[in-house]
């Protein structure tokens, strides 16, 4: 469990981190709504990882690891926000408003099981 | 420059949440009460099973002697003792057969609306003794998704009703008659106690042990509804606060909430053969690597014991009637107390 945990903390806000400073076509964002829906989705792992991870196994310290890249990853989300175009260009926008739904309920639903 | 003096400002505030944030899951508890040298020797002891700790209490009974330690707790707070419950519904059992309401062979078809199904010649013995073939949970596609979902909100992963529980046991596969630890087991004898005396396990508990026994701090909830507003509540793994579990018709497998008081003149009762089905204890037959098992109760190098576990309270209790030792554990964590248990008990 410990494992699965300390993989999902670093691998989804790595991947914001990622978004947020890579400017090349494969691993940047392309647009303002994917590098949301990325940070979104590292908030939600960071917030399983609180909840679920065995914290007196585990130095609470390593806590701050993964704060720390979501911190970085912010920054730099910052820093692109303006260069990014809303939505991708290369994409129907109706069908990504419908996958940004549909990850939207399902942070949501995380959310509920998580919280409720 | 101001967009780059944004970006500092918001890493910088997200940095400083998380920091806010850090996890602090509970440790054991400062304040402590009752017999020094003990508080000091079970301190010793939780430090050798790391985990998330809170609340501990802790009696050790030697002959007339009993010993007290508690970390934040006092003689009345409040416990969930998991399958501990296992050892009351084994003394119903028992009891209920020197009233001549049931026998130790008297099968689920007899009381429960299972006929023709593999669980139906099934003995209440069987049940009693963790051999009847039942797995250990009722297992469908819906029950394992609710278990799962239950895990990761710290609720209550049982909550059927009898009905539902009886229609489990129609569908259930029966496997070989051999040991296996099965909750199902126990709420179905449970139940079907309940069925033959007619009455409800919470009633049947409460008037054939907890009230003989004087134990007015012990009740076998089935919902919440029969918790008071402030019912305490344990710690998960990670240090989550947990959700009460009262496991609904599964309630004789581990609903019940008690006191180290009265689960001392439990283990006491046990201890001086008072207690109401006291031969539920008796060992009837061997556990590989176990040693025996009795009506639920273990028989292991000379101490007959239980231990129980809920989403958020460990448990264990155990006596030895050749050293007239007998020991209570109560933790709101799900951290094992059973090293703590049998420790105490090799403690004389």
């Amino acid at each position: 469990m410990e494992y699965v945990l300390g993989i999902v903390a670093l691998a989804f806000p790595g991947s914001f981190a990622l978004q947020a400073f890579n400017r090349g076509p494969r691993w940047g964002a392309k647009s303002k709504l994917e590098l949301v829906f990325t940070g979104l989705d590292a908030v939600v792992a960071l917030l399983a990882v609180h909840l679920l991870m065995p914290w007196t196994s585990v130095s609470p310290l390593l806590w701050l690891i993964p704060v720390a890249v979501v911190a970085a990853a912010v920054y730099g989300s910052v820093l692109r926000w303006r260069q990014l175009a809303t939505l991708r260009g290369d994409k129907p926008r109706r069908r990504t408003l419908v996958w940004a739904a549909v990850h939207a309920a399902v942070l949501f639903g995380i959310l509920f099981v998580l919280l409720a | 420059m101001k967009v780059k003096i944004i970006a500092i400002i918001a890493g910088v505030v997200v940095f400083a949440l998380g920091v806010l944030a850090i996890p602090r899951p509970p440790s054991l508890s400062a304040e402590t009460s009752g017999d020094a040298a003990l508080v000091a020797e079970v301190r010793d002891l939780l430090a050798e099973t790391p985990g998330v700790r809170d609340h501990v209490s802790v009696a050790a009974i030697d002959g007339g002697e009993v010993r007290v330690a508690h970390f934040g707790a006092t003689d009345d707070t409040e416990y969930e003792i998991g399958s501990v419950t296992k050892t009351v519904t084994a003394s119903l059992l028992v009891d209920a057969i020197e009233r001549g309401e049931v026998d130790a062979s008297t099968t689920l078809e007899e009381l429960l609306d299972v006929e023709g199904s593999a669980a139906a010649s099934i003995t209440l013995e069987e049940l009693a003794t963790q051999s009847s073939g039942l797995p250990r949970l009722a297992t469908s596609p819906g029950m394992i998704i609710n278990a799962l979902i239950a895990n990761y909100r710290a609720s209550d992963p049982y909550g059927s009703t009898i009905d539902q529980l009886v229609d489990s046991a129609r569908t259930v596969p029966v496997g070989e008659k051999k040991f296996e630890y099965s909750n199902l087991g126990f709420a179905l004898l449970g139940q079907s106690l309940a069925a033959a005396t007619d009455t409800d396990y919470s009633t049947l508990a409460a008037e054939r042990v907890f009230g003989p026994l004087g134990m007015d701090d012990t009740f076998a909830p089935t919902s919440t509804d029969d918790l008071a507003d402030d019912a305490p509540t344990g710690y998960t793994a990670s240090g989550r606060s947990s959700d009460p579990w009262t496991l609904g018709a599964d309630a004789p497998a581990g609903s019940v909430r008690s006191t180290l008081a009265d689960m001392t003149t439990y283990v006491r009762a046990q201890l001086d053969e008072t207690a109401p089905g006291v031969a539920a204890t008796e060992p009837r037959e061997k556990v590989e690597g176990a040693g025996e098992i009795g009506y639920a109760w273990f028989t292991t190098n000379g101490v007959t014991w239980h231990n129980g576990g809920t989403g958020g309270f460990t448990s264990w209790v155990g006596f030895d009637r050749e050293t007239g030792r007998g020991v209570v554990v109560l933790n709101n964590s799900t951290t094992s107390v059973d090293d703590v248990g049998f420790a105490l008990m090799e403690g004389n």
